[in-house]
């Protein structure tokens, strides 16, 4: 808003080494509550932004002070599989997800999702229960490698000069081999994934405008065929099957396998599956790219050899990968047992519990109604900020709320969350750990995002209401008088942290000290215990060594009834107990240290909101009070004010009042 | 609430209107379009509730329209409903390059009525009309609803500024006719200090006061 000018700099920050030492002296001392004694003059310096991401890191809680870079690597490497493997899940339902494209078209001037032509719509609708079927076949039948390639460049030529409204069932007989299995699930994937959005067999029935009373927010894109229920239960669990990632399958496999010689065919079936994969994501990119570059030909051409020889690295590095590292295997395949049931050892197998998530059909509608909602914020986010300019910028942000959503149904997505997420993107290269860091966020502020309405900020207004009346009660009985003092207009400041009123650079100096203010390992605990199903890690073998029985005894963990739905393999009955989300308590705590932390966090009872920010808004407040209680006279002055901010926030001063406040807050 | 009287006294009317609708219909240009004569490409969500002023003239009176735009998602509506409060009159938005915006129109009407007073002169505007490639809803079909819902139906460009003005201006004429029927009624009544019917006189003491009602004459 104010300084959008000094925001055009920003690129995408690498992040070097990171100096513990500085990190920890910037976080580390803390006095009884838990809160920087240091106070605003080591945090008014700020962070160097060469080292910001890996500093938030730790402000945020994604790593403990304590843990070791290699800890922190192994930790780093898993969460980065989880990511790809969530990736994967959202990819069966949306095919848009993990390409660089967003799932949505947008047009150039003015926002507008649009959606494929009508009648392909209409015709995927009713064959994707079909289609996710027949993908789950074909990728247990079709043979691998070398068809891979064959099928990128069919659809490289048949691509050409195609015009936008091509629907999909004309692209399957232009490629003329109806025998190719592998290509139908393939096709398959497109077209079930992207008719998604669409509603029209729905609309062109009746007309009747489909609403869905369990679900509080607006009916979903109604896409309820892909799991069509009249059909047999067989389709039903073959779609769940679609749904797993194919590694998943994998994983079962080289768990059973004992020689030598099984081990090397995994690993050579693992690299052609990586290809495979790849494979499809080029072609996919190439299908995207069609739609998006139709214009003029000539460019689309160069376009897609462009996608399809960036695709072609990327199989290669991959199969690099693959087959340069088998610890590393090792360690993914032992993350993903802790999701996967073996199916010997549970007599029905039930691709629900193996996902380790609870998954059905509405919650399938809901993500890809909630996609499109996404689709239609993160073009809007920051798009002053050059970095955004970039699509494939705005494909990241949309892939992280998308998993997001995902993992977290009971929030899904929920306007705000995009701004929150924007500086992340920019500030970390790879999207599995600006995920992670936003989970983090988000762990704190997620009870402003969910269904039930912003009910966090309302709480943190009440408690901004206490702060004025102990603080300037004066303020506080002008604000009333003139019926201000619900506080409503500092709403859009704590829902999105001053990303609205500050420049990019301010919110981000704002945000670090406030986190560095607020930093509490008790809390991150806390936090950690609050782990998102879905993103409960193992933590990597190596790390876990010894630690984990300390950490069992005494450990408060509030999902011990969501342990039934963790199958428990026979070395792991012990680790499974407490969710690791990456914190891992016998890294994380000090052996003599924890007992005590937790003990104290317990007798001070921090509640949410006495987070600075409520602090910072009050600061703001005080700091311009008597501009306000000379122009506020009514609540409409108050809201015109803020949205229009006729008034400077400097972010030091700002920090340190509203420590300043709290000190006088907690001691009245 | 303050009396506008007091602080604004050369201002005939203040009507309060509320811009409702799903995300990115376009609520929030459309107003920046009218008040302002502005068009943000690259405008971010709204968050929480945000509100312009515009004065214009009908009858040699001055009326001064404040409209309250706000934030689409419907898990804001309980920060949002309170603004719709005192509404003399809406916008209820759609985009006719997405048909789920036109299908929730009906539920936007719905709780617009819930929670504001039965009389709100509501136009049910379909924006982006410059998407003519994009067009998932036809005119036809929101000329019938509005007919079906007793609105009045314009079709807008934000981009373009195609009908913006009207939308607006029609609303506030309508608003500023409907009340002045009001007005003379509500003056009829006022000797037997009742009122005949609750259905027919629709806007209360209280609320003429605070939601915009001729200040001039109390």
């Amino acid at each position: 808003m104010s300084g959008d000018l000094d925001d055009r700099g920003w690129s995408c920050g690498g992040g070097g080494a990171v100096n513990l030492c500085r990190v920890a002296s910037f976080v580390g001392d803390r006095d009884r509550r838990g809160n920087a004694r240091k106070g605003p003059k080591s945090l008014a310096k700020g962070v160097d932004p060469s080292i910001r991401a890996e500093v938030w890191e730790f402000l945020l809680g994604c790593h403990a002070l304590s843990s070791t870079a290699e800890y922190r690597q192994q930790l780093r490497m898993a969460r980065r599989e989880r990511y790809r493997e969530l990736i994967e899940q959202c990819q069966m339902m949306h095919s848009s997800i993990g390409t660089g494209s967003l799932a949505y078209t947008i047009g150039s001037k003015v926002m507008d999702v649009r959606i494929m032509s009508k009648d392909s719509a209409k015709k995927q609708a009713k064959l994707g229960v079909e289609r996710i079927t027949q993908e789950a076949k074909s990728k247990l039948e079709s043979s691998r490698g070398l068809q891979t390639n064959e099928r990128v460049e069919v659809s490289y030529a048949n691509g050409d000069g195609r015009p936008s409204s091509t629907d999909s069932p004309d692209f399957g007989s232009a490629r003329e081999n109806p025998d190719d299995a592998a290509m139908n699930s393939f096709h398959s994937m497109s077209s079930a994934g992207l008719d998604s959005g669409v509603s029209e067999s729905e609309r062109e029935d009746s007309g009747a405008i489909v609403s869905r009373q369990d679900s509080s927010d607006f009916p979903p894109l109604p896409v309820t065929n892909l799991f069509d229920k009249n059909e047999n239960t067989g389709v039903e669990f073959s779609g769940y099957e679609a749904i797993l990632p194919k590694e998943q399958a994998m994983g079962n496999i080289y768990h059973s396998s004992q020689t030598n010689g099984e081990k090397e065919d995994f690993l050579i079936e693992a690299s052609m599956n990586r290809f495979e994969n790849s494979g499809k994501y080029a072609a996919l990119n190439i299908e995207l790219a069609q739609e998006n570059h139709v214009s003029s030909s000539k460019d689309t051409r160069n376009y897609k050899k462009e996608k399809f020889t960036l695709a072609k690295a990327m199989v290669q590095e991959q199969e690099l990968g693959i087959s340069g590292s088998e610890q590393q295997l090792e360690t993914t395949d032992r993350m993903k047992m802790s999701d996967a049931s073996d199916p010997s050892d549970t007599p029905l197998i039930n691709p629900v519990v193996a996902l380790g998530v609870d998954v059905n059909e509405d919650r399938v509608a809901d993500w890809l109604w909630t996609l499109h909602r996404i689709v239609v914020d993160v073009v809007r986010t920051d798009r002053h900020l050059e970095f955004y300019g970039d699509a494939k910028n705005m494909a990241r942000m949309s892939d992280i709320l998308a998993v997001y959503a995902w993992v977290d149904p009971r929030t899904g997505y929920c306007q705000g969350m995009s701004d929150l997420l924007s500086p992340f993107i920019i500030l970390f290269e790879d999207d599995a750990d600006a995920f992670w860091c936003f989970e983090s966020l988000l762990r704190r502020v997620r009870l402003n995002f969910q269904m039930e309405g912003p009910v966090g900020v309302m709480k943190q207004l009440e408690t901004l209401g206490r702060i004025l009346q102990l603080t300037d009660l004066q303020l506080f009985k002008h604000l009333a008088l003139v019926g201000a003092d619900s506080l409503l207009f500092a709403f859009r400041m704590l829902l999105v942290l001053f990303r609205r009123e500050l420049s990019f650079n301010d919110a981000l100096c704002m945000w670090e000290m406030m986190w560095a203010a607020d930093f509490d390992e008790a809390m991150a605990w806390a936090l950690e215990n609050n782990c998102l199903e879905a993103l409960v890690l193992r933590p990597p073998k190596a790390l876990r060594r010894g630690s984990y029985i300390e950490c069992d005894e005494g450990t408060p963990h509030s999902k011990s009834d969501k342990t039934d739905h963790h199958p428990i393999d026979n070395d792991a009955k012990s680790l499974s107990r407490s969710p690791f989300c990456g914190l891992g308590a016998g890294n994380f705590w000090p052996k003599h240290g924890r007992q005590q932390i937790l003990t104290m966090s317990s007798l001070l009872k921090k509640s949410p909101d006495d987070e600075l920010s409520v602090f910072c808004v009050a600061a703001i407040l005080v700091l311009n009070r008597s501009k306000f209680i000379k122009e506020i006279n009514s609540m409409d002055d108050a809201i015109k004010i803020f949205n229009d901010m006729q008034f400077e926030i400097k972010v030091k001063r700002c920090i340190q009042m509203a420590i300043k406040l709290r000190k006088k807050y907690v001691h009245k | 609430m303050m009396k506008y009287a007091d602080e604004e006294p050369t201002e005939d009317y203040l009507f309060k209107i509320v811009l409702i609708g799903d995300s990115a219909v376009g609520k929030s240009n459309l107003l920046a379009r009218y008040a302002r004569n502005e068009f943000y490409p690259n405008s971010k969500s709204t968050i929480g509730v945000e509100f312009q002023t515009q004065t214009m003239e009908i009858d040699g009176k001055e009326i001064k329209a404040q409209i309250w735009d706000t934030a689409g998602q419907e898990r804001f509506r309980a920060v949002t409903s309170a603004y719709y409060r005192g509404a003399v009159g809406a916008l209820v938005v759609y985009d006719i390059s997405r048909r789920q915006t036109f299908e929730n129109i009906t539920r936007w009407l719905d709780e617009l009525h819930a929670y504001s007073d039965m009389s709100v002169v509501t136009v049910l505007v379909g924006n982006k009309a410059d998407l003519k490639d994009a067009r998932e809803v036809s005119t036809e079909e929101g000329t019938a609803l509005a007919e079906a819902q007793n609105l009045c139906f314009v079709e807008t460009s934000a981009l373009d500024s195609t009908n913006v003005q009207l939308a607006f201006q029609t609303l506030v004429k309508e608003i500023y006719n409907v009340l002045s029927r009001k007005v003379f009624f509500y003056q009829e009544q006022r000797p037997d200090g009742k009122l005949s019917n609750g259905k027919t006189v629709i806007l209360q003491e209280k609320d003429v006061d605070s939601a915009g009602a001729p200040t001039r004459k109390y």
